[in-house]
């Protein structure tokens, strides 16, 4: 039987290294996806930007979701620790969060309870600092209403209608700026690249009508949501 | 014109005009090769750089720290 895991991962590089921790998380849920399990996007969390906290240059975690048996949760523990010890850069301080989301079991004091909340943390390099970040990205997906999904898109020149984005799995929900849902028959268009947030657990494509025409929100409009 | 001071970018998070300006004349820029960490639609833009590390009201950059700070920039 699959049960449902976060898996978060922060401070794997360091200042002026290729492989960013989005990318590490990509790659990892890649593997996933290549053996045909269920896996659900990155999401980018912004943590705290603040001097007293040691981070390289943007201070966020990295979580996404992934259906695995209890044979596959343990091989892909194992293989997660593996792949960032090889990938991750020299100075950084890797640190993972694991956890089965039926057994998190103080989801609104997670942060505080840590360990004893349920959730599988490792330390793997150095100090391991970025087990705190990956923690925080467990809780921020889970309470599911900050960051951004990872991946920019387009949509047809002509446009989409709502049903048709949520049809083509382009986007799991279709909101307003102000988090209202949109008629499903309504025609979307949208030039430039686009930029899915996360709302209420899902990868959410923003709208905005002007002149009575729906045009979903840019990357660089989405950023501050 | 003057960009950066101790190395901290002078025009915030949103100045996009001074972060091109200041990255054409720089001679350390290096595009973040994570396209998700990319802010800017300008590419060359001291906010795509790799070098670039964001704090609370702007960013720092780490190749113009005090003791390696340039006075052209």
């Amino acid at each position: 039987m699959r049960e449902v895991w976060l898996i978060s991962l922060d401070d794997t590089d360091e200042v002026g290294y290729p492989k960013s921790t989005g990318w590490l998380a990509e790659a990892l849920r890649q593997r996933l996806i290549e053996r045909a399990i269920p896996t659900r996007f990155v999401s980018r969390h912004q943590l705290l930007l603040d001097e007293r906290i040691n981070y390289t240059s943007h201070n966020s975690a990295m979580t996404f979701i992934a259906s695995l048996t209890p044979h596959e949760s343990e091989d892909f523990i194992t293989e997660t620790e593996q792949f960032l010890l090889k990938e991750c850069a020299a100075s950084a301080e890797p640190g993972i969060a694991l956890a089965k989301r039926c057994e998190i079991r103080e989801e609104s004091r997670l942060i505080a309870w840590g360990k004893r909340a349920g959730v599988y943390l490792n330390e793997l390099q150095g100090a391991g600092r970025g087990v705190i970040g990956a923690l925080a990205g467990i809780a921020l997906r889970l309470e599911g209403n900050e960051g951004r999904v990872r991946g920019k898109f387009r949509l047809p020149e002509a446009g989409l209608s709502v049903g048709e984005i949520l049809e083509r799995g382009i986007a799991e929900c279709v909101l307003d700026e102000g988090f209202r849902a949109v008629d499903p028959k309504a025609r979307v268009k949208g030039g430039g690249n686009l930029k899915l947030i996360v709302r209420a657990g899902l990868a959410t494509l923003l709208v905005r009508q002007e002149s009575g025409i729906w045009r979903a929100l840019e990357v660089e409009e989405a950023r501050r949501f | 014109m003057r960009f950066f001071q101790h190395g901290i970018f002078l025009g915030g998070k949103e100045d996009d005009e001074r972060a091109i300006e200041s990255a054409r004349e720089c001679e350390h820029f290096a595009l973040d090769s994570d396209e998700e960490e990319r802010v800017s639609s300008e590419e060359r833009s001291c906010y795509n750089c790799l070098f670039r590390r964001w704090n609370k009201e702007s960013f720092e950059c780490l190749k113009l720290k005090p003791s390696t700070n340039s006075p052209s920039l």
